[in-house]
């Protein structure tokens, strides 16, 4: 196998390479704003445009970073959207109570990570299913916010939430210049470390990467950790696009949006395959795609059906052990083969 | 692989049907046939409501209904999910399309400070329309019938229900009747349940506190538990119905007072086949409550809810688009005394309202009091609303 890679030409390797996942979400991207560059020019070249469609679509995008790490495992975090919340009602609540934001943003992160730490205990020390687990947890996080908030807003947060959602530097959106940063520290994590391969293995066989030494719980543990970290971080991206104001509804229902884009990403939802690229190129699509669609004239309705035909899609191809892009190369593979022997 | 390819074809023809039947149904439909953002175009006014139920879409279609009529371009961007962050998102997919106002049902009371400035920036005209935005965030509010009319109300419809006594249309706002049914009552304490939208529902929290208020009345006094029993139905009928089984099986209130839209839909399944004595009221269409209540020859008490009450849904939407118009063409600024004049259209008369102060610090324009629909006129008016 190894041979046969090394046997590739310059010209298979560029084959390879255009049609992966990452690429064709590419094509997809490049696709959908031709349509709208074609369909509606004036709204497409209007200035600004471009960057509402950005800005629209990137207040949940911390948590689909983090959501690439758990599905890489072949778990779920439905909780990730009440964890963002208590992370919102952490920070909101200190600064209505005059604390700087130097303390009160770090405290709000804190809670989230203790409480993805509490869903990483349940799942890898307790061996209880990160769907029901989470599931769970969610309606207790939220359910604690709703009780400790009430009917009441909170209205106090920091200035550059908004900034953050709203602003653009040399005509970026911010939130894209960070959620680009944000992603390439995940790039580096995922590929370059020890960690990162861990993840791999365990989403392909979580028995076996145990008995080859690795710490497999402490791994999932610190994933769910790491998944409540980006739980408190979207809240800032979250709370900055509604200008600075949380319920305790903030957000209900996004987390579905947030699996649907890192199962558009690549990542399987077996586990044990995809990447970064994808899921950060997913983002955008479904950016793009949301309120391209809408400025093309389709209903709101038709919309979610829309989006959801292309992550059935996504999903068969994705979550099959080797999907149909494997089956097209193989396919290739053997004509050249049969070709060869001719 | 031929298995996966045909799964993948079978959901996009499922899709392509479905797509086909909903390009046209609810929202985002316009009238305006160029895109709204040219230079050629007339005005177009959007609406964004709430969620695409029948409820909002009453008022949507008053909107559409009046633009249609008198010649206005309309873009409906009423939102399938009920989220401020949906409806954001529609605002500013409108404000891209150039649209001269938008009138909004607020899904909630904050998270619209920023794409509504945005709005302002690009000289758009905003109002809201039953659920208020902030008073910086609009023209004016409409609103359907004071927030203090509507609680009060629906709360001495509540307590004449639990008395067993027939609204009696010649006293309007009932407080005649109560005081007098109120004073001849020597039962025990009265027992009021309340099934809202979400916890975080601004209109219905704004009846609740007015609601609270007409229970501190003196007459009240011994005779009603000041104490309401509130459940949250979020303004869907299973959540809603859940919690009228769930007040049912409590058996602990002599009334359900319905302040959401869904919560008497939800009561007409939950209640059919019970033996139940509580009575359920509150506001409703009267074309999804119109089997819970008796018709013309039955007796008042023979179902379980017994009267109702509503606006006039089409009338505030048609107000919204009559708003956006006024602000845009005439300079309308909704400030107090100023007058806001609404053609003739369907079946409703031109009208002239009179821009009142509201309780949040800025201005609104109230159609009126609240229709109250008994075996009586319940059934005439299912057609309508």
């Amino acid at each position: 196998m190894i041979a046969g890679k090394k046997m590739l030409t310059k010209k298979q390797k560029a084959g390879r390479f255009l049609i992966r996942w990452e690429m064709l979400l590419m094509y997809l991207l490049i696709v959908l704003n031709l349509v709208l560059l074609i369909m509606r020019p004036d709204l497409y070249l209007k200035p600004g445009t471009l960057a509402s469609m950005i800005q629209s679509g990137l207040n949940i995008c911390p948590m689909v970073l983090g959501m690439s790490l758990i599905m890489m495992m072949g778990d779920v975090d439905v909780s990730c959207t009440a964890n963002m919340v208590v992370c919102a009602y952490a920070t909101g609540k200190l600064m209505e109570g005059g604390i700087p934001p130097a303390i009160a943003v770090p405290a709000g992160l804190a809670a989230c990570i203790v409480l993805g730490a509490v869903n990483g205990f349940l799942v890898a020390y307790m061996g209880m299913p990160a769907v029901i687990t989470t599931i769970a947890t969610s309606l207790l996080y939220r359910g604690m916010v709703r009780v400790a908030l009430g009917t009441n807003v909170l209205r106090v947060f920091p200035d550059f939430y908004s900034t953050v959602m709203w602003e653009e530097a040399a005509g970026i959106p911010v939130c894209m210049i960070l959620y680009l940063l944000m992603a390439a520290v995940f790039v580096v994590i995922l590929h370059k470390s020890r960690y990162g391969r861990a993840l791999y293995m365990i989403g392909n066989n979580a028995t076996t990467a145990e008995y080859s030494g690795m710490n497999v719980r402490k791994i999932k543990m610190i994933t769910f950790m790491i998944m409540g970290f980006m739980s408190g971080l979207a809240s800032i991206f979250y709370i900055g696009r509604l200008g600075g104001g949380a319920q305790s509804a903030t957000g209900n229902g996004e987390e579905m949006t947030v699996i649907a884009i890192t199962a558009l990403g690549g990542v399987s939802a077996a586990g044990g395959s995809g990447g970064i690229y994808g899921p950060v190129i997913a983002t955008f699509i479904m950016a793009v795609l949301k309120y391209s669609l809408s400025l093309l004239g389709m209903d709101d309705n038709g919309r979610k059906i829309f989006i959801g035909i292309i992550l059935i899609v996504a999903v068969i191809v994705t979550s099959t052990e080797r999907g149909i892009i494997d089956d097209l190369k193989e396919n290739m593979r053997k004509k050249r083969q049969a070709r060869y022997k001719n | 692989m031929k298995k996966r390819v045909l799964s993948m074809l079978m959901v996009m023809a499922l899709g392509a049907g479905m797509l086909a039947g909903c390009g046209k149904s609810g929202g985002n439909t316009d009238n305006s046939g160029k895109a709204p953002g040219s230079d050629n175009d007339k005005n177009v006014y959007a609406i964004v409501d709430k969620n695409t139920t029948e409820w909002c879409m009453k008022d949507v279609h008053g909107f559409t209904g009046f633009c249609e009529e008198v010649g206005y371009s309309y873009k409906d961007g009423t939102v399938a999910e009920t989220s401020v962050s949906a409806q954001v998102q529609a605002i500013d997919e409108l404000i891209t399309e150039g649209v001269a106002g938008i009138a909004i049902n607020a899904n909630g009371d904050t998270g619209f400070e920023q794409i509504l400035k945005k709005a302002q920036e690009a000289g758009i005209k905003t109002c809201s329309y039953d659920a208020r935005l902030a008073p910086d965030q609009r023209v004016t509010h409409i609103n359907q019938t004071t927030n203090e009319d509507a609680g009060k109300y629906m709360l001495r419809l509540g307590v004449l229900a639990a008395l067993r006594c027939e609204y009696d249309e010649n006293d309007p706002d009932m407080t005649a009747t109560l005081k007098k049914a109120l004073e001849e009552y020597t039962g025990p304490e009265i027992q009021l349940g309340i099934i809202s939208a979400g916890v975080d529902a601004p209109v219905q929290n704004a009846w609740l506190v007015y609601m609270e208020e007409e229970l501190a009345e003196d007459m009240y006094k011994g005779k009603v538990n000041p104490q309401m029993d509130i459940k949250y139905g979020n303004d869907d009928v299973t959540e809603s119905g859940n919690q009228a089984s769930a007040f049912l099986a409590e058996d602990k209130v002599d009334v359900i007072i319905c302040i959401s839209g869904a919560a008497p839909q939800a009561c007409v399944s939950a209640f059919e086949g019970s033996d139940t004595d509580i009575k359920v009221t509150g506001c409703g269409l009267p074309s999804w409550v119109v089997d819970g209540m008796p018709s013309a020859d039955e007796d008042y008490w023979s179902k379980f809810i017994p009267h109702i009450l509503l606006w006039d849904l089409n009338y505030m939407g048609a107000t919204a688009a009559a708003v956006l118009e006024a602000a845009v063409e005439d300079g309308f600024d909704g400030s107090v005394g100023s007058k806001l004049t609404i053609p003739a259209f369907d079946r409703y008369e031109e009208r002239t309202l009179e821009v009142t102060e509201c309780d949040d610090g800025g201005t609104e324009v109230v159609i009126g009091a609240p229709v109250v629909f008994t075996h009586e006129n319940v059934e005439e008016w299912a057609k309508i609303l």
